[in-house]
């Protein structure tokens, strides 16, 4: 394969930061609040830990193909027909969590923002964008997000900070807690979110240096997860912790009685909406894109330009499936839950088979 | 043929760019929108009662059967002033810049519709600043408030909401000289009475955040109207269990602030010592440390209030207050007298089991071992906060006398 090495180690970085800090951040606390009570942040933590890991066993794989995407080494270890069937489950997770990701966009933005405008027009919008701009290839890809970035951290970051000036220390003690199964099925769905950072299949290939796949993705991590970090610090040590349990976007309620001065700059929250909606482009993009690019590998198409427009329906028709917003939820924590058992599983796999060939070429040479 | 394709694809861009270039779907222009400024909550008596409209149910049986009425400030387009010195352009007659509007309902949400049923423009409470309920709300009703004011998007957690002494609709008609809407005057003086530490920071969100927690209870402002005009900030009216309980005197607002620790100090204390004669002292910076131990498997708080002050008048003493010893005599019995207001504003708020402190917050914080057998629900706290051991030891410092010697 003749590709050429433009994507650096920052911007692979950038880009899994990027797609990792989405439309989760308005609800992510409320998750964690209920896991953890006080000690929310720690739960946070856990949960980014986990992500690391699924996502260190999976770099570190591709690191040892620099030159080939997963979907064609995984042909090789696997077999044909298997890897076909791996390829098309990830595919469906992936189209699922497009739609699913956008009817949460839609949810809020048309509680929070736009009342009359029907929901089915904000998301078709979203996704047209996101369809025109799946066309072009991984690299301008790359540069979009690390253009974005910077736009989603650094005002998030200051609003955040902004909101923390009144928080009281005391919602957040104990900040340690005995790990018990809430505990865990909180960090378990905190590491949900991270379950996008699968983008880097996509990047080893083009990266300037694939040796540093993991490097990448333990910024993109690192920068995500603290920012997640810093938005449940903010809002349960706010709030407090039984506040946060009730409110369905604690982030945005955080940004809403944001104030710098006494009323001087108020309602930061627009701002914040603003930014977030960058966010989701950013975060639906690389959904959209991966899913594109497996369905060309799945019909062994040239690129993925005609693919993305045959998405297009798929994933409108599963945004509108879900009846209310609820059931959105509900879906999505499964989906979350099943992608967690295939990515890890079929991860784990090719890993197996991969150390199962060594050994035996060893044993074969020796 | 080129210039077919060329003219075709030129017709397809323009239909996409009038899809997306169509502008805001929910614009609503700013003078067709009724704004809320104010919104004040009362019982409805029953002779308003019987005026309720069926705009959002046709049968009463199965509703409850106690009303409120709501009176709502509007601001009218164009009358409201936009910053100072544009007086004189109305002329000699005073229009009113608001429009108040009073409806009767079942709940909030109910009024709310009623109201919209009579008036022409969509309300929006996106401006919404204060809320003032009467006591007799604050002591039954709370439940629903809370739940209509946390669901709906439009309103802001840094809204105050105030409870009145007798009627709270007498709040909306109130035409002060200061400003010239009457809900923004008393939106300036809550925020004014924090900035001079008259009162603590407790918007709509913090009185939700200390409803919400095991360990607090929850307080709001409690407001009169003095001479038609005045408001006057009246103490606090304190909750258990998401119900009015009690209110305070003004200067046990001072008091609890000074048990919070907040800073600025904004309440003079007017005693008689024993030798000095008749003294005020004002208080300026307020500190507060609290140690909590458990003891006989109930806690017990020490809190230690560092205050510091000036003296501001002295009479009625052939004492003159011109040494170190002299301020320090007083220092001492302020501290004892002070002691006395603190701890009684403490005992009345365990009578009533209302924690406003948050002592169980902090016993939570700091003994999560005894909070996870003892406490399961906010019920569980504020009964046993009844019953423990509070402690407050003062410690004010004098630092300046003014401009006279003696």
């Amino acid at each position: 394969m003749n590709t050429p090495r433009q994507i650096t180690t920052l911007r692979a970085a950038a880009v899994i930061s990027s797609t990792i800090i989405g439309v989760g951040i308005l609800s992510f606390p409320r998750y964690m609040a209920i896991a953890g009570g006080s000690s929310a942040p720690f739960v946070a933590f856990c949960g980014i830990v986990i992500s690391f890991i699924t996502f260190w066993l999976l770099a570190s794989l591709c690191r040892r193909f620099p030159r080939e995407p997963l979907f064609v080494f995984s042909r090789r270890l696997l077999g044909g027909p298997l890897a076909f069937v791996f390829t098309l489950l990830i595919f469906l997770i992936f189209t699922l969590l497009t739609g699913l990701t956008l009817r949460q966009f839609g949810d809020v933005a048309t509680t929070v923002l736009y009342k009359k405008t029907p929901i089915e027009a904000t998301i078709f919008l979203m996704l047209l964008i996101c369809q025109l701009s799946a066309r072009r290839s991984i690299i301008k890809f790359s540069y979009i997000h690390f253009f974005y970035l910077p736009l989603i951290i650094g005002p998030t970051v200051l609003i955040t900070l902004i909101s923390m000036r009144n928080i009281d220390l005391l919602n957040l003690q104990p900040v340690l807690t005995m790990p018990s199964v809430s505990f865990w099925r909180g960090a378990r769905e905190a590491s949900y979110l991270f379950q996008s950072s699968f983008v880097i299949i996509l990047l080893v290939p083009y990266m300037q240096k694939p040796k540093q796949a993991v490097r990448a993705g333990a910024l993109g991590i690192a920068v995500a997860g603290l920012l997640y970090l810093l938005i449940v610090i903010a809002s349960v040590g706010l709030f407090g912790s039984e506040e946060t349990k009730l409110l369905i976007y604690p982030t945005l309620e955080s940004a809403r009685s944001a104030a710098v001065g006494e009323g001087f700059l108020e309602r930061l929250d627009a701002l914040f909406i603003v930014l977030w909606v960058i966010s989701v482009y950013t975060t639906v993009y690389t959904t959209y894109y991966l899913a594109a690019v497996l369905l060309q590998n799945l019909c062994n198409f040239q690129d993925q330009r005609s693919t993305s427009t045959v998405l297009l329906p798929l994933v409108f028709i599963t945004a509108m499936l879900p009846s209310n917003v609820f059931e959105t939820y509900t879906w999505s924590l499964t989906l979350g839950n099943v992608s967690l058992v295939v990515l890890t599983g079929y991860v784990a796999l090719l890993w197996a088979l991969f150390l199962f060939r060594r050994f035996r070429k060893k044993g074969a040479s020796g | 043929m080129k210039l077919i394709r060329r003219f075709l694809l030129t017709i397809a861009v323009l239909i996409m760019s009038s899809l997306l270039l169509a502008g805001c779907w929910d614009q609503v222009e700013i003078e067709d929108r009724a704004l809320v400024l104010g919104l004040s909550i009362d019982a409805a008596s029953p002779e308003q009662a019987a005026q309720e409209e069926k705009v959002t149910h046709l049968n009463e049986d199965s509703l409850p059967k106690e009303f409120i009425t709501v009176t709502a400030q509007i601001a009218v387009p164009g009358r409201v002033p936009l910053g100072p010195g544009s007086g004189s352009s109305s002329g000699g007659s005073k229009t009113s810049p608001v429009w108040v509007v009073t409806v009767v309902g079942h709940t909030l949400d109910d009024a709310m519709n009623n109201l919209q049923q009579q008036i022409a423009d969509p309300r929006y409470l996106v401006h919404l600043r204060v809320i003032i309920i009467s006591e007799e709300i604050a002591r039954g009703r709370m439940g629903e408030l809370n739940d209509y004011l946390r669901r709906n998007p439009e309103i802001r957690r840094r809204t105050w909401l105030l409870v009145s002494e007798g009627k709270a609709s007498v709040f909306m008609d109130v035409d002060p000289p200061l400003q010239r809407v009457p809900t923004l005057y008393i939106l300036s003086m809550m925020e004014k009475a924090v900035i001079t530490g008259k009162f603590p920071r407790d918007f709509l969100g913090t009185f939700w955040s200390a409803d919400s927690k095991w360990g607090q209870s929850a307080y709001l402002p409690y407001v009169a109207l003095r001479n038609k005009e005045n408001i006057l900030i009246n103490g606090l009216a304190y909750f258990s269990g998401n119900q009015m309980v009690n209110t305070t005197k003004p200067l046990e607002i001072g008091a609890f602030m000074a048990v919070q620790g907040i800073d600025p100090g904004g309440y003079s204390t007017l005693f008689t010592t024993k030798n000095m004669g008749i003294v005020m002292i004002k208080t300026n910076r307020r500190f507060t440390k609290v140690s909590s131990t458990i003891q006989n498997g109930k806690p017990c708080l020490v809190y230690e209030l560092f205050l510091e002050g000036d003296l501001e008048e002295h009479f009625d003493s052939k004492q003159p207050v011109n040494s170190s010893a002299a301020l320090h005599e007083i220092e001492l019995e302020f501290n004892q007298q002070a002691q006395g207001v603190v701890s009684a504003l403490i005992r009345h708020t365990q009578v009533d089991h209302s924690d406003i402190f948050g002592m169980g917050e902090i016993i939570r914080a700091r003994h999560p071992q005894y909070w996870k057998q003892h406490i399961h629900e906010k019920k569980d706290w504020e009964e046993i906060y009844g019953g423990i051991q509070v402690e407050a030891k003062l410690h004010m410092h004098l630092r300046r006398v003014g401009l006279k010697d003696r």
